[in-house]
């Protein structure tokens, strides 16, 4: 399969959320995001998971959020895997 | 000109510039500082000072010689068995290198990194690996902590999310750099007398907490520095299936549907690293309907059979399972002490060559940490040890730039060239394509980590890659498009652009070495071929702007370990 054919595999991305009702503004997820998942969103002042895709599902974010905003959701297929996913055995 | 400058973007003026504010580039301005407190230092870093870098996600320790043992032996072993070394070491380099390895820890604890000690005072370090001589010292999480907040209390200027894009260079000297904002996208010029590159190396997996773009390495080689050793490395990891968590030091309890050992079964040896023969083993036992394997903790022995207690003797997993006996009593015993596993392939590159000084072949330019890792050959770097890595070269370029930097004039930039890179860079807004340039380094990622690009890769294959490159990048702009204002997105579509273009000098240099040695693996040079291919491949950037692939000789004469059968 060439890049052209490929569809977005939405099972290979986790799902990231902010709770809006509970994120505080400390731009804690901001910064210990080491792939840039987070957008600072100026006028509600609150974190926003912008590129949820670039998540490689560190949970640090979720660690450091003092108010439990986040959620990581985990893909369903987490990576490459060489072993089973050629034969089709982690469709 | 700087009036001219200043209408093109922000102009920032220094001595040094530190490219990457990691472990590497703090290291690297804590110890210039002290030696030379003229110097002015600039650090610039894509994410957020003081949490970015490996080594806030390692935690591990750092490898280093034991002060009792004796370097000769611990050399040799890393010669013959150390898969970065199998001859291709600089052997000079290697034996400056390790030989001061106990003293270059001290050094940083005394810099202001922490590292674990035994109640009477005294360092505290371990052998690592069954059967060798690697000792290790255990550090923490926030190691790179001490050093990011001395840098500040130095007086050093920090850009946080600034993205490093080209190194500026005058008749063959490197003068400076740009660089983006992230967040605004304003334009950064910044001119300096010696520039760092500490920006990591390029890891190719994206689903990898390690991924690291080819962004650094290919504005090093564009700037006229050599690349050496680009073929190396491919690594695989134990990973749990689920997650693809890694599980170090597990591969050899390894089982198959049936319950046979795939470590036994396949004749392997290597207790360190996962070698070739596992590989192919498990690939073969998926196939052929032997799956899930899974690694078996019970199989464990409670203690180390010999002197090796680290991280990879697995022993510490086991002593983790020990503890969590109330989830077993939950009836979830196997997957516990018996989960699926997989593997996880690392595809990288290290290749800026450096000196033991950390100068690269071109003028001014420094490279410390993982980005010169293979490049400098000296072949005796130990899987795992980043942080060490990183905290040793920078110490060493330090001392070398601080000398040097009195004496080097401030060049002028060439304002051409400043324009060039700035329409690459922001020409990427008039990119048309339907896809967002994450999805070419994800599509890669995953082409690159297929058996039959990797582990298994021949001839034709890896031709079938380069001609995909080739395709993509032709057709690039066609292919994905970048929202106008997003620096995010900005700075992937350039990463997409340079993954296609280190790939295609990765598998130049797969080609050209036509056997296999340590972590370059073929397919259809299955074996290590000592009788042609103990040279250097190094790679340099052609007057036509192609990447050109050269030979060297490595110079056993002036080494201690000769390869059997080597007469000069």
């Amino acid at each position: 399969m060439t890049i052209k054919e490929m569809g977005e595999d939405q099972r290979r991305l986790a799902t990231v959320t902010v709770d809006e009702d509970l994120c505080m503004g400390c731009q804690k997820c901001i910064r210990t995001c080491c792939n840039d998942v987070y957008k600072w969103d100026k006028e509600k002042r609150l974190a926003i998971a912008a590129y949820p895709e670039e998540c490689v599902e560190c949970y640090q974010c979720m660690y450091y959020c003092p108010s439990g905003a986040i959620t990581v959701e985990a893909a369903q297929i987490a990576f490459y895997d060489p072993l089973y996913d050629r034969l089709g055995l982690n469709d | 000109m700087q009036n001219e400058l200043n209408k093109i973007g922000k102009v920032f003026t220094t001595d040094i510039l530190i490219i990457g504010a990691g472990l590497g580039g703090t290291v690297t301005a804590t110890k210039v500082h002290e030696l030379n407190e003229s110097a002015k230092i600039l650090l610039i870093e894509k994410g957020y000072y003081g949490y970015t870098g490996d080594s806030t996600k390692a935690g591990h320790g750092m490898v280093m010689m034991a002060p009792e043992d004796d370097l000769d032996t611990f050399c040799e072993e890393q010669v013959k068995l150390n898969q970065h070394g199998m001859y291709l070491n600089d052997q000079e380099y290697m034996l400056e290198y390790q030989k001061d390895g106990y003293t270059y820890v001290q050094e940083l604890e005394r810099l202001g990194g922490t590292f674990s000690h035994n109640p009477d005072g005294s360092l505290h370090y371990h052998k690592e690996f069954e059967g060798k001589l690697v000792s290790s010292v255990n550090l923490d999480l926030d190691f790179a902590n001490g050093f990011a907040q001395k840098v500040l209390e130095n007086g050093a200027r920090v850009l946080e999310r600034t993205y490093f894009t080209d190194l500026l260079t005058n008749h063959g000297k490197v003068v400076g750099a740009v660089a983006f904002n992230i967040d605004t996208t304003e334009f950064y010029i910044i001119r300096a007398k010696a520039v760092v590159l500490a920006a990591a190396d390029f890891s190719a997996t994206a689903k990898d907490m390690f991924f690291s773009p080819a962004t650094a390495v290919y504005a090093a080689y564009e700037a006229g520095a050599q690349l050496r050793n680009v073929e190396q490395l491919l690594q695989y990891d134990l990973c749990l299936r689920n997650t693809g968590n890694y599980i170090y030091g597990m591969h050899w309890v390894v089982y198959n549907r049936l319950g046979e050992n795939i470590f036994e079964k396949y004749g392997c040896t290597d207790y360190e690293d996962i070698g070739v023969d596992f590989i192919r083993g498990a690939l073969k036992e998926v196939e052929e309907g032997n799956g899930p394997l899974y690694a078996d903790y019970s199989k464990l022995p409670a203690t180390s059979t010999t002197e090796g207690e680290g991280f990879n003797q697995g022993i510490l997993m086991k002593k983790r399972v020990a503890m969590s006996k109330f989830i077993r009593s939950l009836g979830k015993e196997d997957a516990l002490t018996k989960p699926e596993v997989s593997l996880l392939a690392r595809v990288a590159t290290r290749p800026v060559r450096a000196d033991i000084n950390g100068k690269t072949t071109a003028e001014n330019l420094w490279a410390v940490g993982f980005i010169s890792m293979c490049g400098t050959a000296h072949g005796s770097w130990v899987h795992g040890d980043g942080v060490g890595n990183a905290g040793r070269t920078a110490l060493r370029a330090a001392e070398s730039i601080a000398s040097e930097i009195d004496n080097i004039e401030l060049d002028d930039v060439d304002i051409d060239q400043v324009k060039k890179y700035k329409d690459r860079i922001y020409g990427a807004y008039d990119y048309t394509g339907k896809k967002l340039p994450y999805s070419v380094i994800h599509y890669l990622s995953r082409l690159i980590c297929e058996p039959e690009n990797s582990v298994n890769k021949t001839e034709e294959t890896m031709n079938a890659v380069l001609a995909e490159l080739t395709d993509l990048r032709e057709h690039l702009s066609e292919l994905i498009y970048v929202p106008r204002g997003d620096g995010h997105h900005l700075f992937k579509a350039l990463e997409s652009r340079r993954m296609i273009d280190m790939l295609e000098i990765m598998y130049m240099t797969y080609q050209a070495r036509k056997e296999s040695r340590g972590y370059h693996v073929r397919g259809d040079y299955t074996e290590r071929d000592d009788a042609n291919w103990i040279k250097w491949i190094c790679v340099d950037k052609g007057d036509d702007g192609r990447p050109v692939v050269s030979f060297e000789r490595i110079p056993f004469e002036r080494y201690r370990w000769k390869p059997e059968g080597w007469k000069e």
